[in-house]
Order: C-alpha cells, then sequence, then structure tokens
C-alpha cells in the first residue's frame, strides 16, 4: 500500500489544492457498493461542505446521539483532517452503522450501489427533519423567510406549516419532476408535480444518456388496459402522459437501469448495454427559459456480468483530473479512460466495467439556487 | 472518428450538387423523430437495403480484416477509412496543371467502367453511358488487374513487383495494422496488410495529387507520423511500410496521440498532424524529417498561438496551439483557404490557414465535438459531436444555422453528398439543396436535405412576464446579426436554433459506426471495430444523365457549386 500511495502523491504533484486529500476505503467484506458511493460524495463538494458545515456547527450542542449522519460526517472529516495527502481509511463506524439501521445490508452478500445511495440520502434527510422539528419545537419565532435547514444554530424550518422542509440534502440532490396527462377527449391537462432526488433511466444498446433522458420525456399515450382516469369527464379516458423536468437539481444523479427482471429467466439480468455519457450534459426538456449545463464528476463503476456478484468501483473528478477508486486503491487516470466504461457494443463480451451511477454538478447560468 | 475523402473526389468531381430545389425534410419541430427511435434492438436483422425518396441503396461490398485477426495488441483503437485512387504511373514529362487535370478524368471513366464490369454487367445502362465517353479501351486493363488481384485471395507473397496498382483502395486501421483492401473487388479480404509493431496507426490521408510518390500518411497513436507511397506499399511483399518518411520519431517533437491528419490543399506536400494534446503541427515532405524542432513552451495553454521552426530547415515547420484538450478532427476546406478544427472543448474553430488567425467558431450544444466537414462550395460545415446533434454551421454568418435531431448516440461521422442531385431540379442557383449523411455510435447512418430556404426560423419567445403570444413575429436574438469576426459564439439555445429531421435512418451495423464517405456510385460506412461497409446508389435516370458531366475538370476534396474556381 505505502508503495501506492506515494506513488499517487508523486502523480499528483502540485497539481493539487494543499487541502485535498485522496483516501481509499477499507473493504469490510462486500463493503465496495457503500466505498464507491461514499467516494462519490465525498468529491460531491458542496455536498461534503455542507455536511462537514452542518456537523461542525452541531457538534456543540451536546453529544447527540449516533445516527448515520454523524457517522458520515466523522468519517469526511476523518479523511479532510489527514496530515497526508493520500492512504487508506476504514469506514468501520459507518459501515457498523449502516449495518445496524437497515438489516438489507447486514449481510455480506452483494449489495446495490443505488439502493445503498437511495438509502443513504433518504436517511440523512430523515435526521435532518428530525432535528428540525426538535428546534422547531423549541424555538417557534424563527424567520419563515429562510428555508435551509443548516442545523440547528443557522438554519431554521419554513414558517409555512404544510411545506415540506428544504433540508441542504435536498438543496443539492433534488429535483422536481412534472406528470403531465392530456385527456384525449376534453383535452384538459391534469399535471401532477414530484420530486426526486435521482432519475433512474431505462437503457437501450448503443445510445447515450441525452437520449435516455429524452424516452424518460417522451409523451406516452395510456390506453386499453391503461386509461387514466379524468377528473372533468369523470370517467376512464385515453390520454397522453408526459414527465418534465420542472427544477432540474444542482447535482443531477443519473441511475442507469442495468439489472433488469427477465421473466422468461425469473431473474434479474444485467445489461451490459453500451451507453455513452458526456462529460457536459444539459437538460433540454426542463421547463425553465434557459438550458441547464451539468458537468460529470462522479461515476460509480459496477464490474461484473451479472447482478448478483461483482465489484463496485469509481471514477471521480477532483480540480480538473480524474482519480479512480477501487476500495484502498487509489489511481490517477485520464480523462479518455472514463471512455472505456461505456459498455460493450455486443451481447457477450470480456468488457464488464459499466457506468452504473452518473453525478452531474450543474454548472450552467440556468440554474438558480 | 472520421474519413478522408480528398482522393476520391478529385477524380470523381461534380459540378452538380445540388442546384436543384426538392420537397425539402426540413422542420422546425422540436419533437423526436420517430422513425429513428426504434433502431436499437441488437435481435433484429440488419436491413441488406434502405430505400430513400430518390430510390434504393443497396449493400454491396463489405470490407474488413482478415477472420481471426486479434487487433488489440496495443490496445483498442477506433478504425478510419480512407479512399485512395491510384492513376497511372506518373508520365515521365513533370505533371503540369493541364494534364493533370485531364489524367484524373480519364481515370476516373476507367475506374468507373472497370466497376460496371466488374459487377457483371448489373448496372447496363450506366456502363453502356461510360464506355461511350471513354472510348480509350483501357478499361479493360482495370477490371484485368482487380479480377487477378482477387484471384490471388489476398495472399501478399504472390502480388507482382511489377504490378502499377492502379485502382481504387480503402485503407482502414484496425488496432496495431493498416489494411488495404480494393474497393472493387467482391473479396472481403484486405489485399495488404502493414503492421505496426511500436503502436497504434490511429490517422490516415491519401493526396491524389502528390508530386512525388509520398502520398499516404499515417499518424499514429505515439505521435509518430509516416508518410509513404501508397503504390510502394502495394507492390512490396512484406508487412512492413517500405521508403517511409518518419516524423515526430518516438514523440520528440510532440508525444500525444494524433488524432487526426490532412493534406493541405494546393500546398504541393504540406500537411498537418492534429494532436490529442490541443496541437497542431505543419509538415512539409519535401524537408528533412530527421531535424527535429523545438517549439517555445506554450504561455497560456487557454490562447490559439502560432510558433514557427527557427531553422528553415527543419520540420515540423510550424505549431499551432489551439486549445486546451484534444483536437478530435480537422478539415480544409476544398480550395485550402480555410481550416477547420474540432475538440474536447466543444468548439468548431475555422481558421484563415494562410493568414494564421481565428475567422469563426462556436460552442456545440454541450460535450466535445467528435468530427466536421466542408461542404464542396465552402459554404457550410457540419459538425458532430457528443450532444447527439449533426450540427450546420454558416460560414456567411459565421454561426449555426441549423440542428439535425435523429441520432440516439454521438455523431462520429459527417460528410457532404456531393455526388447527389434533387430528384425534383428546377436548377435555380437561389434554391441550393445540399444532401448530407452522418453516422453515430447508435450504429446509424442518416441523410439529411438541407434547403436554407425551407429553414423555418423560430420567433423569439415572449419576454418574461409579457403577453403570451407569439405575435410579435420579430426572430429570436441568435438570429439578429451576424457573429463577429475572429470570435467563438457561445452554445445556442435548444428553442433557438431550426431543427432538421433526417430524409433517412438506417442501421448498418451492429457496432458503433466510426465514419462515412460518399463515392460516385456508393455510400461507404465504418464502423469502430474495422468493418466497411458499401452501398450501392439507386440506378435512376437522373443520375445516369447526369454522370458525364461529372467527369470533367479536377478539384481537390469535393466540389464548387456554381462557378468552378481551378486555379
Amino acid at each position: 500500500m505505502g508503495a501506492t500511495g506515494s506513488k499517487l502523491e508523486k502523480a499528483l504533484g502540485d497539481q493539487f489544492p494543499e487541502g485535498e486529500r485522496y483516501f481509499g476505503l477499507e473493504n469490510f467484506g462486500n463493503t465496495c457498493y457503500c466505498n464507491s458511493v461514499l467516494q462519490a460524495l465525498y468529491f460531491c463538494v458542496p455536498f461534503r461542505e455542507q455536511l462537514l458545515d452542518y456537523y461542525s456547527n452541531n457538534k456543540s450542542i451536546g453529544d447527540a446521539e449516533e445516527n448515520l449522519l454523524t457517522c458520515l460526517a466523522d468519517l469526511f472529516t476523518q479523511i479532510s483532517s489527514q496530515k497526508k495527502k493520500t492512504g487508506v481509511i476504514a469506514p468501520k463506524r459507518f459501515v457498523q452503522r449502516l449495518k445496524k439501521q437497515n438489516e438489507i445490508f447486514r449481510s455480506y452478500m452483494h449489495q446495490d450501489a443505488h439502493e445503498f445511495l437511495n438509502f443513504l440520502l433518504n436517511e440523512l434527510v430523515d435526521i435532518l427533519e428530525k432535528e428540525a422539528h426538535a428546534t422547531k419545537s423549541d424555538a417557534e419565532s424563527s424567520s419563515p423567510s429562510e428555508k435551509i435547514s443548516n442545523g440547528p444554530k443557522t438554519g431554521q424550518a419554513n414558517g409555512a406549516q404544510k411545506e415540506p422542509l428544504v433540508t441542504w440534502v435536498h438543496k443539492n440532490f433534488q429535483g422536481l419532476l412534472t406528470n403531465e396527462t392530456r385527456c384525449l377527449r376534453c383535452e384538459t391537462v391534469t399535471a401532477r408535480d414530484e420530486t426526486f432526488l435521482d432519475l433512474s433511466l431505462d437503457i437501450e444498446q448503443n445510445s447515450s444518456i441525452t437520449s435516455c433522458l429524452k424516452n424518460f420525456s417522451s409523451t406516452e399515450t395510456l390506453n386499453a388496459e391503461d386509461k387514466f382516469f379524468c377528473d372533468k369527464c369523470c370517467s376512464l379516458q385515453e390520454a397522453q402522459k408526459r414527465m418534465k423536468i420542472k427544477k432540474p437539481p444542482h447535482i443531477l444523479v443519473i441511475h442507469l437501469k442495468r439489472f433488469k427482471y427477465i421473466e422468461q429467466l425469473g431473474r434479474n439480468k444485467k445489461l451490459l448495454y453500451r451507453v455513452v455519457f458526456p462529460l457536459e450534459l444539459k437538460l433540454s426538456n426542463t421547463m425553465e427559459d434557459a438550458d441547464s449545463e451539468y458537468s460529470l464528476f462522479a461515476v460509480v463503476v459496477h464490474v461484473g456480468s451479472g447482478p448478483n456478484h461483482g465489484h463496485y468501483v469509481s471514477l471521480v473528478k477532483s480540480h480538473n483530473h480524474w482519480l479512480f477508486f477501487d476500495d484502498e486503491n487509489v489511481e490517477m487516470i485520464d480523462e479518455s479512460v472514463v471512455q472505456t466504461f461505456f459498455g460493450s457494443a455486443q451481447e457477450y463480451s470480456s468488457n464488464t466495467d459499466h457506468g452504473y451511477i452518473l453525478f452531474y454538478e450543474s454548472i450552467g447560468t440556468g440554474n438558480k439556487s | 472518428m472520421k474519413m478522408m475523402n480528398n482522393g476520391y473526389n478529385s477524380s470523381f468531381n461534380s459540378n452538380s450538387v445540388g442546384l436543384m430545389s426538392n420537397t425539402g425534410a426540413t422542420t422546425a419541430s422540436s419533437s423526436s423523430s420517430t422513425s429513428t427511435t426504434n433502431a436499437n434492438s441488437q435481435s433484429q436483422g440488419l436491413k441488406t437495403y434502405f430505400k430513400t425518396p430518390e430510390g434504393r441503396y443497396k449493400l454491396h461490398y463489405e470490407k474488413t480484416h482478415p477472420p481471426g485477426f486479434l487487433p488489440f495488441s496495443h490496445g483498442k483503437s477506433v478504425s478510419q477509412v480512407t479512399l485512395a485512387q491510384l492513376k497511372d504511373k506518373p508520365a515521365q514529362a513533370g505533371p503540369t496543371p493541364s494534364s493533370s487535370s485531364s489524367t484524373s478524368a480519364s481515370s476516373g471513366v476507367r475506374f468507373a467502367a472497370a466497376k460496371f464490369l466488374g459487377v457483371g454487367g448489373g448496372n447496363g445502362v450506366r456502363a453502356i453511358g461510360f464506355a461511350g465517353g471513354n472510348g480509350t479501351g483501357k478499361a479493360v486493363n482495370g477490371t484485368s488487374r482487380s479480377g487477378s488481384l482477387a484471384g490471388s485471395n489476398g495472399s501478399h507473397s504472390i502480388l507482382n513487383p511489377n504490378y502499377d496498382g492502379k485502382g481504387t483502395y480503402l485503407i482502414f486501421n484496425v488496432g496495431d495494422t493498416i489494411f488495404i483492401g480494393d474497393l472493387n473487388s467482391p473479396d472481403k479480404d484486405p489485399i495488404k496488410s502493414l503492421h505496426f509493431s511500436n503502436s497504434n496507426p490511429v490517422c490516415h490521408a491519401f493526396d491524389p495529387e502528390a508530386k512525388d510518390g509520398h502520398d499516404l500518411l499515417i499518424g499514429l497513436n505515439s505521435g509518430d507520423v509516416y508518410s509513404v507511397s501508397l503504390r510502394q506499399q502495394l507492390q512490396d511483399v512484406g508487412k512492413k511500410l517500405v521508403g517511409a518518411q518518419h516524423y515526430n520519431k518516438e514523440g520528440s517533437v510532440n508525444n500525444s496521440r494524433c488524432t487526426s491528419i490532412a493534406w493541405i490543399p494546393k500546398s504541393e506536400g504540406a500537411f498537418v498532424v492534429a494532436h490529442a494534446d490541443g496541437n497542431l503541427y505543419v509538415y512539409e515532405k519535401s524537408k528533412d524529417a530527421s531535424v527535429d524542432t523545438s517549439f517555445p513552451v506554450i504561455k497560456d495553454q487557454t490562447q490559439f498561438s502560432v510558433a514557427h521552426a527557427r531553422s528553415s530547415k527543419s520540420n515540423p515547420i510550424a505549431r499551432w496551439h489551439i486549445c486546451q484538450g484534444s483536437i478530435n478532427n480537422v478539415a480544409f476546406s476544398t480550395d485550402g483557404v480555410y481550416l477547420a478544427t474540432v475538440g474536447r472543448d466543444g468548439y468548431l474553430r475555422v481558421f484563415d490557414y494562410l493568414k494564421e488567425q481565428l475567422i469563426c467558431g462556436g460552442k456545440s450544444y454541450y460535450g466535445a465535438l467528435l468530427c466536421c466537414t466542408w461542404s464542396g462550395d465552402g459554404k457550410y460545415i457540419l459538425t458532430g459531436g457528443e450532444d447527439d446533434l449533426v450540427t450546420v454551421w454558416s460560414m456567411e454568418d459565421r454561426k449555426v444555422v441549423a440542428w439535425g435531431e435523429g441520432h440516439n448516440s454521438w455523431v462520429s461521422g459527417v460528410a457532404f453528398d456531393s455526388y447527389w442531385s434533387s430528384p425534383t431540379s428546377d436548377d435555380t442557383e437561389e434554391n441550393v439543396v445540399y444532401r448530407f449523411g452522418s453516422v453515430g455510435q447508435d450504429t446509424q447512418l442518416l441523410l439529411w436535405d438541407l434547403s436554407m430556404d425551407e429553414i423555418v426560423v423560430p420567433l423569439r419567445r415572449c419576454p418574461p412576464g409579457g403577453s403570451p403570444t407569439f405575435s410579435t413575429g420579430s426572430q429570436s436574438a441568435h438570429w439578429d446579426s451576424v457573429a463577429p469576426l475572429g470570435t467563438l459564439q457561445p452554445a445556442p439555445c435548444i428553442r433557438d436554433v431550426p431543427k432538421l429531421s433526417p430524409v433517412v435512418a438506417h442501421r448498418v451495423h451492429t457496432e458503433p459506426l466510426s465514419g462515412l464517405l460518399f463515392t460516385q456510385e456508393s455510400i461507404l460506412t465504418a464502423c469502430r471495430e474495422g468493418h466497411v461497409k458499401i452501398w450501392m446508389r439507386p440506378s435512376s435516370e437522373t443520375q445516369s444523365s447526369n454522370s458525364e458531366a461529372l467527369v470533367g475538370s479536377s478539384t481537390l476534396a469535393g466540389t464548387r457549386v456554381g462557378s468552378s474556381t481551378l486555379k
């Protein structure tokens, strides 16, 4: 390990700022799903900074009980406060807490990285909301305009009782979809908004993320068995339905549905499809005026040909350089290496390293956050 | 990612680029084209033809590397294709412009006649037409040559050393090897392979007008560059380059990957090599390659700069620092005046080559640009890239004038079809219709018709808070002015650019595509793994009536609409 560490340090040279740390994470038996996502989140700079901020602001308020949020903050603090630039850290407390919290992750079985990310983000939101409620009942006389809950010290729950709390986790990851249904009889459009923390996209062979996003927003006709109950017509009607992104998130997390249930097989199958993802992306199917532009900063990669085994690694962009994280190993890679994780154009291939979760950060002018 | 087609076009010059009107497929609709959505099922068999308004294109020949060839000894690389036409051996007298022009024209006829005889009379009408126009009797030589080659079954050891090599060849790289196939032979296997032991060949270019025999350029992954005589390679029995000039040895000048290589039109043996680090070098093949040049350190990586070699003897003679990140493709306008580059940073840049000045350019919608090409008349540039769009740039307006929507993945190759003429011709110069094609990583070939008359310019959207009508009728800001000279335009907003829909979308390979090019008889498509398909054009009256007019004066790499500007 020491050799790899110094090699990386040499490669890093002086191209990286003083404060940045690149640490591998020890694997505790099939915890690569967790390590790969943690690296992606660590290098999601606004998320990391707000987590560390929150943590430092909250530490003073007595020793609150341990939860996933404090464990994650502990881990990130531990990484960022290392003296050395590179090395290995054991995310022991975090993994223990995770297993305690959720029995799915307790076994040594292979886990799904997307499920873990989803669980983690929702858990963080829950913890923040609970804390905000607790403080709110403590001090009702807070400014109603402040919508962010950045810990009990700085942020406060907003005044409106019904409106859901917008935590800093929401501020980073939450976007708003609108589900438009147009009744083909009376032409009435029913719009229903729903929030999301990530987008799960169906994939096709030899397609691009752009194309998958387009399909996600494409118009679907509801008919036959699947008619729509129109409130105006008071009956089931044929309708057209489409999903539009109403408010794009600051951090766009795209999950590729590579694990598909195949009815004939009676089990999940991994789709090895080649799905190309650009390093820059725009969402053109939004309802906002300007097209918001995103830049890719992390990719969680699934390695293996089947859904029930395999390995997870991650690619991360930090200060305009790409790094490869494989549990405790960290390497610098050329940007062009990212292309080797697109998938394979053939049904059977020796290439089984596929981009699975993509993390894009908004850089565009269109984003107002 | 692209192909070079200057070799072919020079002999099959066409003065007939769409001076005609068309029913037109240009719409401003932003909805995705339904004709292209369902083409991706892997199990679905590939059709051996596709229909267009002008008729059926049929799969004619396929070319690929020999079975059992293991292409990945130096890692993967993307196959590209160059077409090369070899004429008769150069005449003893020095070629004057007039004689060179007639040579190329007659060899064009001979080539075409040989082709049709080889097919076996399948195109009777056209073959007769050519025989009448030719009348030299040399066509028979061409046919027997290609026949004997096919008979040799691709075995290199029995190539005739006196073999004069005239014909049209397909040059493509796979792994560590350059393969050369005979375009007019039904044989799938190449007739020649050139093996590179140190690095993969990744790009190549052919100059049919080369004076001293060195007509083929090969750029390597290591940054090394070779110039050779194609004829000499064909005559040799070995698997190594013979008589090669070696430039940038072991990457001594620049050790980043070659990405694109091009002869400079009308320059007497000068060429440019683009690299993955954003630099482009100018070489002159007459100069000694062994004298290496060192160039000053680039002060500002973000700025365009040109540095000339200090010694007049050295090669390369100049370095252009163009952008940060890779230059992915370069293309010269037919007259050699302008150089277009596209790269990782998503910008198209157009330079006045001789003045070494940036003229104009602009950003993709998003992501890197992968390929670019000029219209024969120099009025339009096509680019394709990671935004899945085919972008049409106007040199006159110095900005994007249309976006082609229809690919489901990155666009890896674009080309104008200079041989195509609109079936509904009215011969007015005002209403020019351009036909172009694009190929993508979605394995599809798309054909497009561009008629500037029929482009619908989107209306300016109402300002926020204004009345929700479009009645003002003013065009969006993107259209208000011509971009100033020497500036790069930001990415336009999706709503501001007119959209084109493809005339045809056809899934041509099972692998992502890397390039396409048009010849008088066919469309060539190539995939990244090194399979090439040749699609014969529909045999229609319109085309055969045009074909005699096509054999005439020669320009390099494409054609001019309207008056010819031959020098």
